[in-house]
């Protein structure tokens, strides 16, 4: 399987940064799910503890199987065909999330930049682009993530640093006034976007040290929340806590409130450009990971051939997964998004760790 | 050699692609476009009335060194349209334009006072909806006729829009007697708990001959840029004028620079019926502190201001490099008038029963506790909060000279 190609544990990092850090700036849900917070900063920290428990629960099993991935991994530990039915899951959640994420991205350049151009247009342009990406393999998409990393983060703190004059720093306080309970709900969301780490047991096998593969994307998470803090900081210390809470993009919203100078504005490029980018990185990779394990749930050799009407899959998934705008913010509530992602990070896994603490248990007992 | 072809290839493809990514970048070509410069809105049988202030995007380029500005005539022409939304409004003009309305240029946006005292919520939500409009314009109230005052020629300047956000920048440095805020301060000072909007106020001039006075051969000035109007809501409730504006200022920490005139003392050798002698001091480096007093019930808050000073001119002799006592009773006189000014402001939202100052959201910052016993009752706690003032000055240079000259 050399020929597939590997990637370095510093790839594996950027990669899983990348996505998490697109789709939680994206929507900026720590800052819009809970309504007008003015501490909803405060919820970065919760979000990197429950998102970095979510991926040390997927990365510590997977890293039990350093070769296999999670179709093959299941298989074992359930069976045959109750693994494949518990690695379809694993499927949904990647096809899923990288409809509701390219599905943002088109939102985004639609409202903000393109509101005559089709929507499914802009999400076939991505999908397509990120097709390639897939087709030429988890070396590339690593390379590719090592060299969007910083573009993505310095022009997302250029926006930052940018937007630091225009703060009004009363608009942070007060903090932790309304007791703890609004913060917590505030970080659901950010925490269960975090389903991203799923792809991890498909990629594990394909990084070059898969014993710290599992360190990588718990650092990976925790950092990506932590981006959330500055970024939310400055949307609120700009905009306000309501202004931003009842904004569709808080980022971009920031973005367009910023006036440097009477010449220097309009900064908005600097935020769409690294989500274009992330999005790419993120769909790529699910795109690989969901025919990667449709191939090995179908017992087929090469992934490859799988990609491009999975593509199509892809986008149609990509329109068809919400009406609307509206249908598409509801999906980010709290309520919503969060036992929908427990439901889907807890029952497969709580199926893989059972089987796993059985097979222990009788090993022992042999 | 075959390397080397290829780099070259790639970076002539490169030089090639750059070309395409320059000038604009969709087919909405400039010639096609009308650009609004300013919006006014006004309420009117139909609902909403959008005024207009447009500028051929071409001549508007060009117009810089052209025959055009040396006579000071205008390059924009007003256009107004009714519609039962503002936004409707605004696109109701379309059917007079022969080009595209194009909005992201808008500097400005002014309100009338009939319309701001209906409320301004549905004009400030198409500012925040709409994709090209911004909210880093500038929102004004006016004080008189929308169209003349959408009609009316700055002198100096060829759109008036334009030239009124000119101004903002400039007021904002120097003149202290206006509440400078973009509109997304206004939307969210809207949304805040016990802060009510300031917003700054245009006056028109001379409403009647202002189509005259252009043909003067020096015109008048057709509006005037100063003061507030206060908010209650998004509703207009009343005024402030420029020295209310100015202790608005000083009491939010928003002062840059602001020039004081201070009554001297008359010394005893005076004639009883001398004329009143002033100085003027220019107030730079203001540094303002305002907090809840702790056992105030929410009702008592304490204000230092330290304030640097220079003087500018003074109408009467004196030495102050040898009287240090002079120095102090002139610092104390310069406190007391910024004091004044305070307290005028004070009075005047209060009277209004508008909180400008945002005494309610600073308790809801810093003593959230005590917000919330008195959040319900902070439209009867208001109007007789108890403001403690301590007002330094330091004038601390006299400019190029130390004394009077003698008159001899």
């Amino acid at each position: 399987m050399i020929g597939e190609g590997q990637i370095g544990g510093r790839q594996l990092l950027l990669i899983l940064f990348i996505m998490r850090a697109t789709i939680g700036i994206a929507f900026l849900p720590i800052v819009t799910v809970a309504g007008p917070m003015e501490d909803a900063w405060l919820a970065g920290f919760g979000a990197a503890i429950g998102s970095a428990l979510i991926a040390l629960v997927v990365g510590s099993l997977s890293s039990k199987f350093p070769t296999q991935t999670v179709v093959e991994f299941a298989q074992e530990l359930l069976g045959t065909v109750f693994g494949k039915i518990v690695s379809l899951i694993f499927l949904w959640v990647f096809l899923f999330v990288a409809a509701v994420d390219v599905r943002m991205y088109g939102e985004v350049l639609v409202t903000a930049f393109l509101p005559e151009t089709p929507l499914f247009f802009v999400i076939a342009v991505m999908v397509v682009v990120s097709s390639y990406a897939a087709y030429q393999g988890i070396e590339v998409m690593g390379r590719t993530a090592d060299f969007i990393f910083p573009v993505f983060v310095l022009m997302i703190l250029t926006t930052t640093v940018a937007a630091v004059p225009s703060i009004n720093w009363g608009r942070l306080q007060p903090i932790a006034a309304k007791g703890i309970r609004p913060i917590l709900r505030a970080s659901i969301t950010p925490t269960f976007i975090a389903l991203q780490v799923m792809t991890l047991p498909v990629l594990l096998p394909r990084v070059s040290k898969p014993e710290k593969a599992t360190a990588y994307a718990v650092w990976a998470v925790v950092l990506a929340s932590f981006l959330l803090i500055p970024t939310s900081i400055v949307t609120i210390g700009v905009l306000g806590a309501d202004l931003a809470s009842r904004s569709v993009f808080p980022f971009f919203n920031l973005a367009r409130a910023v006036r440097i100078s009477e010449f220097l504005e309009r900064l908005e490029a600097l935020v769409v450009f690294p989500w274009g980018l992330g999005l790419f990185v993120a769909v790529s990779i699910y795109l690989y990971c969901g025919a990667k394990s449709l191939a090995q749930v179908l017992n087929i050799k090469d992934y490859r051939p799988l990609i491009p009407p999975m593509a199509v899959v892809w986008v149609a998934m990509s329109i068809q997964v919400s009406a609307d705008m509206f249908e598409l913010g509801r999906f980010f509530l709290p309520e919503v998004l969060g036992p929908f992602a427990l439901t889907l990070i807890a029952v497969p896994h709580g199926l893989l760790w059972l089987a796993y603490g059985v097979r222990k248990l009788k090993k022992k007992g042999n | 050699m075959c390397e080397c072809k290829r780099m070259l290839c790639g970076l002539t493809l490169c030089l090639v692609l750059v070309t395409f990514t320059t000038g604009c970048w969709n087919r909405r070509e400039p010639e096609n476009l009308a650009h609004a410069l300013g919006i006014g809105f006004d309420i009117c049988d139909q609902g909403y009335k959008a005024y207009l202030q447009l500028s051929d995007s071409l001549g508007e380029e060009t117009g810089g060194n052209g025959p055009q500005q040396d006579n000071f005539t205008s390059s924009f022409w007003a256009l107004s349209a009714t519609g039962r939304t503002p936004y409707e409004a605004i696109f109701n003009t379309a059917p007079f334009l022969t080009k595209e309305l194009s909005v992201a240029h808008v500097g400005i946006v002014v309100i009338s006072e009939e319309l701001a005292k209906k409320g301004i919520s549905p004009v400030l939500d198409t500012l925040e909806r709409e994709r090209t409009l911004r909210t880093t314009t500038r929102l004004f109230i006016l004080e008189g006729d929308m169209e003349k005052m959408t009609q009316a020629q700055i002198p100096l300047e060829s759109v008036s829009s334009i030239g009124i956000s000119r101004a903002i920048g400039t007021i904002e440095r120097e003149r202290s007697i206006l509440p400078v805020k973009y509109a997304t301060t206004i939307i969210d000072c809207l949304a805040q708990p016990g802060k009510e909007p300031l917003i700054p106020k245009i006056t028109l001039i001379d409403e009647s001959d202002i189509e005259e006075s252009s043909e003067e051969p020096n015109p008048k000035p057709p509006l005037k840029i100063s003061g507030g109007a206060v908010f209650k809501g998004d509703r207009l409730v009343g005024w402030m004028d420029e020295r209310e504006t100015r202790g608005w200022t000083f009491l939010t920490n928003m002062t840059r620079r602001a020039v004081m005139s201070v009554k001297l003392p008359k010394s005893p050798e005076d004639p009883e019926d001398a004329e009143e002698e002033y100085l003027t001091v220019v107030i730079s480096q203001v540094e303002t502190e305002l907090k809840a007093k702790k056992d105030g019930n929410g009702s008592e808050f304490a204000l230092k201001i330290f304030a640097d000073g220079r003087i500018e001119d003074k109408t009467a002799p004196g030495d102050f490099l040898r009287d240090r006592d002079k120095v102090a009773s002139m610092n104390r006189r310069t406190a007391a008038a910024i004091q004044n000014d305070i307290t005028k402001a004070l009075k005047k939202a209060q009277s209004l029963n508008a909180d400008v100052f945002g005494l309610g959201w600073l308790l809801y910052r810093t003593q959230y506790k005590q917000w919330q016993q008195v959040e319900d009752r902070w439209d009867e706690i208001f109007p007789n909060v108890a403001v403690d003032m301590d007002v330094r000055v330091d004038i601390r240079r006299s400019g190029l000279v130390n004394r009077v000259g003698a008159v001899k």
